[in-house]
């Protein structure tokens, strides 16, 4: 058995792994009101080594009702000399298999929100410390707030219970890094615009221009009042080559949401596209009146496109 | 007999102190992914980027088969992440968190346990 120095050492040093992270205000990322939830049913799929990756992002995607096996995801997202996976590939595997990974708003209370609504979260943790990371993912199904315990799907536990202080302690050290895999079109439970946009702008700038586009219509039809979500509606149908709905895209915007710049722009690009100088021209003018500096440039080279154009051609657009 | 025993636990301790020293200090933290600003830029500013993605996905491309993947996997990997990502990732691969498995931590632990073995501490590695 162990000498008393030594215990003393060892509860030191295991004292220490949470050191930079007792902090007090973890305390505001606890609930207040008592909860439980659990989803059962989601699968549970035992890690092999070093690959908690591609085993919780199978977890996950099976619970979203995707079919991928563990095995299928490793040549995905598994490195081997790096014996584990990035979060970037994570991220892109969900987006490859049709879901949109919806990184959480990084607090417990958006973790248990979307629980609440039946949806598992992929978490980032660190069970080792700081100078000595130890990176693993699992997936958070539930939560029993009368024994403060995390309950997990982790490395080869079906039920990881975890207290909370601890696994936010653990979860802390990726800065609170949780997804969830959502249908695309479906809402996340804290529905913040921004960081829903920024998911269905990853969509589309990865190219997955159809789940983009759901992403985009369920974002102007919750948050019509932002620019961003008509801007990307417009921009993927008209990557999609449907026009047609990306001039009457725009136009919806300009109507709701008066002069944005950049949506005059695009319209008129796309305007130019179908041969409608005139209209065309009117839409890079207003763009140009109330553009920033930065957009300038790009503005101007439209207006080149534009003019550019054979002379004739009818004005295309009702008054 | 009794002050030489408890010199023997100065070295151990004198090992911890100095582990817990780094411990204490905070360590940059990891580059998380950054945000997607793509949404406003103009198409000049896209067609260098475009130029900039190219080249971003051949230097992760060749920094993951050099980390063992398939380099047929590889290639479809490189081509589904974003901009951003390809940026946050590139010459990082080895840096960034890569989670892995639960497993290792018996290590650190270990290794706490072997230093006090090797200093004449603790018996618990009497086979080794």
């Amino acid at each position: 058995m162990f000498k008393w120095p030594v215990w003393i050492a060892l509860v030191w040093v295991v004292g220490l792994s949470g050191c930079a992270t007792t902090s007090p205000q973890l305390r505001d990322f606890l609930p207040s009101q008592a909860s439980h939830v659990e989803l059962v049913a989601t699968p549970f799929i035992a890690q092999e080594a070093y690959q908690c990756g591609p085993a919780s992002l199978a977890m996950l995607l099976q619970d979203s009702g995707v079919k991928i096996s563990a095995a299928a995801l490793k040549p995905r997202v598994y490195i081997p000399q790096l014996k584990g996976s990035l979060q970037a590939e994570m991220l892109a595997a969900t987006r490859d298999l049709g879901r949109m990974p919806y990184p959480i708003a990084p607090r417990l209370d958006a973790l248990l929100a979307e629980l609440r609504l039946g949806r598992p979260v992929l978490v980032l943790q660190n069970l080792g410390f700081d100078f000595y990371p130890v990176w693993h993912y699992a997936v958070v199904v539930g939560y029993d707030a009368q024994a403060e315990h995390i309950i997990l799907r982790s490395g080869t536990t079906r039920r990881k219970l975890k207290p909370t202080w601890h696994f936010l302690r653990d979860w802390s050290k990726s800065d609170f890094w949780g997804v969830a895999a959502l249908l695309p079109g479906t809402l996340p439970a804290d529905a913040s615009a921004q960081r829903y946009l920024e998911a269905a702008a990853s969509l589309e700038s990865a190219g997955k221009t159809q789940a983009a586009r759901l992403a985009y219509a369920s974002a102007v039809s919750h948050w019509p009042e932002q620019p961003a979500g008509w801007l990307g509606l417009g921009n993927v149908q008209y990557a999609e080559a449907d026009s047609q709905a990306a001039i009457q895209t725009y136009k919806r915007a300009l109507n709701r949401l008066g002069n944005i710049p950049v949506i005059h722009n695009n319209l008129a690009q796309v305007l130019a596209d179908q041969g409608c100088k005139q209209a065309a021209s009117k839409h890079v003018k207003l763009a140009l009146q109330s553009a920033p500096q930065a957009l300038r440039p790009a503005i101007l080279d439209t207006q080149k496109n534009i003019e550019a154009l054979p002379g004739l051609s009818e004005p295309c657009e009702q008054p | 007999m009794n002050t030489l025993k408890s010199h023997k636990y100065l070295a151990p301790l004198a090992v911890l102190a100095y582990l817990c020293s780094f411990m204490m200090m905070p360590m940059a933290s990891a580059g998380v992914i950054g945000t997607q600003t793509m949404l406003e830029q103009g198409a000049r500013q896209a067609q260098v980027e475009h130029v900039q993605q190219l080249l971003s996905q051949s230097t992760v491309e060749e920094q993951m088969i050099a980390l063992g993947v398939n380099p047929a996997d590889a290639k479809l990997r490189v081509a589904s992440l974003t901009d951003s990502e390809l940026r946050a990732i590139e010459g990082q691969l080895e840096q960034l968190p890569a989670g892995g498995s639960a497993l290792v931590i018996i290590g650190a632990v270990f290794l706490v346990l072997l230093i006090l073995e090797l200093v004449g501490v603790t018996n618990v590695f009497n086979r080794l």
